[in-house]
Formats: C-alpha cells, structure tokens, sequence
C-alpha cells in the first residue's frame, strides 16, 4: 500500500475518522493496529520480525536500566545491537552472501541452486532498525528511561507514516508524543494536507516524469557523452531529491493530521556551499543518527589520536552508510567520496574562510555552490549506475567528452522532443519555485489566496501532469 | 571548585580553542550560538578541558552534552 495509492486514501481517510472519533486513551491501540495493518498488506509474515525486533529492543533496554554495572550494561547492549544488527544483516547480505558462494562452487564445477533461498528485503527493516537501535543506545548512554508501556514502544517502532523510509526518529522526540492527547484540529489538519499535497506534487510530477529519460542514459553509459551522462546526473539528483523529500513530506502531513510532530528530513540541499552543509540539508535525519550514535562514539573513542581520529571516523562511517546502501562497490565509492570532500572540507576551513574574506562574497558562494553540486552530481552517479563498468564509464565520458552537445542534442531527442521539452519545463518551474513553496507548505497559518489558489492549483497540476502509475519511493529498497 | 570559578576557566578554554576573544558562555549556550563549533572544534574542546581541569571525560558524558550548563555541571562533578 504505497502513499500515492487510491487503496492508501481509503485507508489514511477510514483511520482518521475513527481515530478523532474515540477517546484518546486507545488511540495508541488503533494507530498500531493500523501501522501492522499498513505492513501487513505488504507481506504479512514479515510483521514477526518487527515484532521480534521491539521485544528485543524492549526488554533489553529494561534489562539494562536494572544492569547494576557498566559492563553489564554494556553486555546487554551489545547483545541487542548484535540481534537487531544481525537481522537487518541477514536480510539485507544474504542473497549476496549466497551468490557468492555460488560462484566460487561453479567455479569449482559444483553446481549448487536453491531457489527458496531468494530473500526479499524486508520494506522499512533499516530505518525501524535504526530507531531501535537508537532508543537502546539512548537508554544505554542514559539520555532517556526505558519506555516501560510494551505497546507505545511498539507503535514508536512501527507508526506508519514513518516506518517505511524515515525520518528516523528520536525516541525522545516522538515516543513522548503518544502520551499526548491530540484532539481535533481543523487548522492543524489543513497544514498537513499541504505537506501531501506537495509531497505528491513532487512524487508523481517531477520525480516519477524524469524516470524514464534517466534509466534511459543510466542504461546505456557506453552510447552517452560526458556532456548528456552530466545533464542525466542532475536529473537523476533531482529525481532522488523529489522522490525521497516527496516522502518524507508525506509522513510529516499524515502525522500532523493525527496530531504527531516529525522532524524535517531535506532542507534544500542544493543551495549547500559544500559537502559538511549538504550533509545537514539531505536526509537530516539519517545524519543526525550517524552523527550521534556512529560517528561521535568513534571519535571519541580516539580522542587521543587528535585531528586523525575525524579521519579514521569520517572514513569508517561513510564506508558504512555506502555498505548500507548496498552490496555493490559503488556504494563503498559513494561513502568514500563524501567521507573525503568532509575530511578535506575539515582541513582546509582556515584557508576557505580566508580565501572568502579575499573575493567577493557573492562570487564566493555562488563558486562554491555549483563545486558542491557538481561533486554531489558525480558522487550520485555512483548511486545511480547499475554496475562499476558503468561507473568508469560515466567518468571516462566526464572527462573525454563534456562537450558533445549533439550526442545530448540526440539524447533529448530520442526522448521525444516536446514531451521531454515539456518535463525540463516542469522540472524548471520546481527549482526555481521550491523553497518559496515549501515556506507556504510551513506557514502554520495560509493566507487566503493561498489556500484558494496555490494548493488547488498543486492538486490540478498533480492531477493533469502527474505519473499515475504507483512508482515506488526509491528509498523504500534500503 | 565551583560553579563560578568553572565558568572563568570554561571560557578561557572556549576562547582559546575557537580562537576569539570576543566570545561569552552561559549555561544555555550550544553549539548553534557559536562559529565554527563543529566536530573538529568539539573534540579539541573535549581534549583541552581534560587538560586544564585535570579530569577525564568518556563516551557516556560526551552523549549527555547539550549545552555549556550540561559541560559545567559535568566538570563540577567530575572535580567533586
């Protein structure tokens, strides 16, 4: 049941009228009947691991809080990071694991095929993992008790409008939120609906239209020049931004309509003047719980070694978002990229600063914004191409042929001249309108033309130019 | 040692570290009101506290930092 789905409208609509309809003291028990409900109509088995994962991270963290010592503690925490670890490890290597075992027996003529074994990825397994995992980090570190209601924990692990792709939230943030009751709001209702509205403006106008002209170049690496795989980058960078902010747009509106507060997750991170800024505008909250729970812990624990020790972090953090995001070696090539533009941007702050005071700021951060772009644009295409071949393509072509415009004059037309012509334009008009939108998306109070012209005239263009073929989010594969 | 002679040796070590003497602590201080108050910065703070107030500061007491009250309170205890 994806968000742009018909089945998702009936569904959030029903559960609405029902959740301001009864009394607050059991609204958690609907939300989470909901939220099992919302999964279930995925792949229903697959609910036990949720389940398994929010009796370990429960009573683990209740076990810890009665750990008379530290190094108790810090055994039941290890051993609910290794389980909960060990299932998305599982889930997300095994077919991995599996082939490659494979292929080393077939090298060895044993031919070895089980088809049974062929894993799905279960839907949203990181990011409920991730705020499990920082919940008991939260109660191992003392930031927080251990919640002691088994069934507002279980909500805080599954609330639906999150569970899939995020944002990742604090336990301290959202979990208190439960105990409050939310009553009717019609004002706070009409805010979330323009975070949908936008969210699926930005999904099924921008996002799911620029898809076929992006698989179309990522395809075929080896026919495109420096000059279209660049130009494919940025709409491929674009699409990703739409798709992913698309989504967590979504769920702060459907969680703002029940009453719920969740942290913003994209802050346009285009406009960044390098990669330290971007990573604190793009998917904040995945930052921020690498931030706290990865990255500072490592640090620390190398304090001795000085300025090395933001090395040796930044490295093995950003190798491991890259693992995260996949098997593949372009992954790993994709956490290194940024790890070392954040090592350079760490070392080299002195210089920056004064090189800024000695030109002209607006040249300055104009130079410095379209660095970053291109770096993040680069960096991105390793995300995007299927295979390492593809990748050596994308950077052969950057640097022999940046300047072909007829292969990209050729490119747009394959694409069918208007109809691309026409998406570009779309594209267009979201860049340039953007952050003045999503700034009206925010107002607590829309002023009347707003609110007559503005989100109407969204929900017409989403429903004249919009891609109505239920895309999935990109990030629901992670 | 208390709270107040903390405060005047904690913004010694702030000007020092971020390298301006122009900067004021108090307890509702964090990292948003002062320039350059990044990782890099935090761990030097971190390792320079250890230094000038002679104590020990670990992972635990790191995660529970949210503001210059939170580091003063920590290094009131610590020396307590």
């Amino acid at each position: 049941m994806l968000f742009n789905s018909f089945e998702f409208l009936v569904f959030f609509i029903a559960l609405v009228i029902v959740y301001f309809s009864i009394n607050s003291k059991y609204r958690w028990m609907l939300l989470l009947a909901a939220s099992y409900y919302f999964y279930m109509s995925w792949k229903a088995e697959y609910i036990l691991l949720i389940l398994f994962t929010t009796a370990v991270s429960y009573f683990c963290s209740i076990w810890m809080q009665s750990a008379e010592t530290l190094p108790k503690r810090r055994r039941i925490l290890i051993f609910s990071l290794v389980v909960n670890l060990g299932v998305l490890f599982f889930f997300k290597y095994f077919n991995f694991l599996y082939d490659g075992v494979r292929d080393v027996l077939s090298s060895y003529s044993i031919q070895y095929e089980y088809a049974g074994l062929d894993i799905l990825l279960p839907l949203g397994i990181s990011f409920y993992t991730f705020q499990t995992i920082g919940y008991n980090l939260d109660v191992f570190y003392q930031v927080r008790k251990p919640e002691k209601h088994f069934g507002i924990f279980a909500l805080y692990v599954s609330f639906f409008p999150q569970l899939i792709a995020g944002p990742i939230e604090r336990s301290t943030e959202l979990l208190p939120q439960f105990y409050k009751e939310h009553k009717y709001d019609s004002q706070r209702i009409f805010n979330g609906i323009k975070y949908i509205i936008w969210g699926l403006f930005k999904k099924l106008v921008i996002a799911d239209r620029l898809v076929p002209s992006v698989n179309e170049a990522f395809s075929h690496t080896e026919m495109y020049s420096g000059s279209t795989m660049l130009f494919a980058s940025l709409l491929f960078a674009i699409q990703l931004y739409a798709d992913f902010s698309a989504y967590s747009e979504i769920a702060k509106g459907l969680a703002k309509i029940l009453g719920y507060k969740l942290m913003d997750n994209f802050n346009h991170p285009f406009i960044s003047k390098n990669i330290t800024e971007f990573w604190r505008r793009w998917h904040i909250s995945l930052s921020f719980w690498l931030r706290d729970y990865l990255y500072t812990p490592i640090l620390f624990s190398k304090k001795k070694w000085g300025k090395w020790a933001i090395v040796y972090s930044l490295l093995i953090t950003f190798t491991l978002v890259g693992i995260w995001h996949g098997t593949r070696i372009n992954f790993v090539i994709l956490g290194l990229l940024q790890a070392v533009a954040l090592i350079f941007e760490m070392f080299t702050k002195k210089f920056r600063k004064k090189l800024s005071k000695a030109m002209p700021k607006g040249i300055y951060n104009r130079l410095s914004m379209i660095i970053t772009l291109i770096y993040i644009l680069y960096s991105f295409s390793f995300f995007k191409a299927k295979t390492f071949q593809d990748s050596l393509n994308i950077s052969k072509s950057l640097f022999s042929s940046l300047f072909d415009y007829l292969n990209l004059k050729n490119f747009i037309l394959n694409m069918g001249y208007e109809r691309f012509l026409f998406t570009l334009l779309l594209v267009l008009v979201f860049i340039l309108s953007d952050q003045w939108i999503f700034k009206k998306v925010k107002e607590e109070k829309s002023s009347l033309a707003n609110s007559l012209i503005l989100f109407p005239f969204l929900i017409a263009c989403t429903f004249i130019f919009g891609y109505f073929g239920e895309v999935e989010f990109i990030y629901f594969q992670f | 040692m208390d709270k107040s002679e903390i405060y005047v040796q904690l913004l010694s070590v702030f000007r020092r570290v971020f390298e301006n003497d122009s900067i004021n602590i108090e307890d509702s201080t964090t990292a948003d009101d002062i320039e350059n108050w990044d990782s890099m910065t935090h761990l030097m703070l971190i390792t320079e506290i250890e230094e000038d107030f002679s104590i020990e500061i670990n992972g635990m007491d790191i995660m529970n930092l949210h503001n210059v009250g939170n580091l003063a309170s920590l290094i009131e205890r610590k020396k307590s």
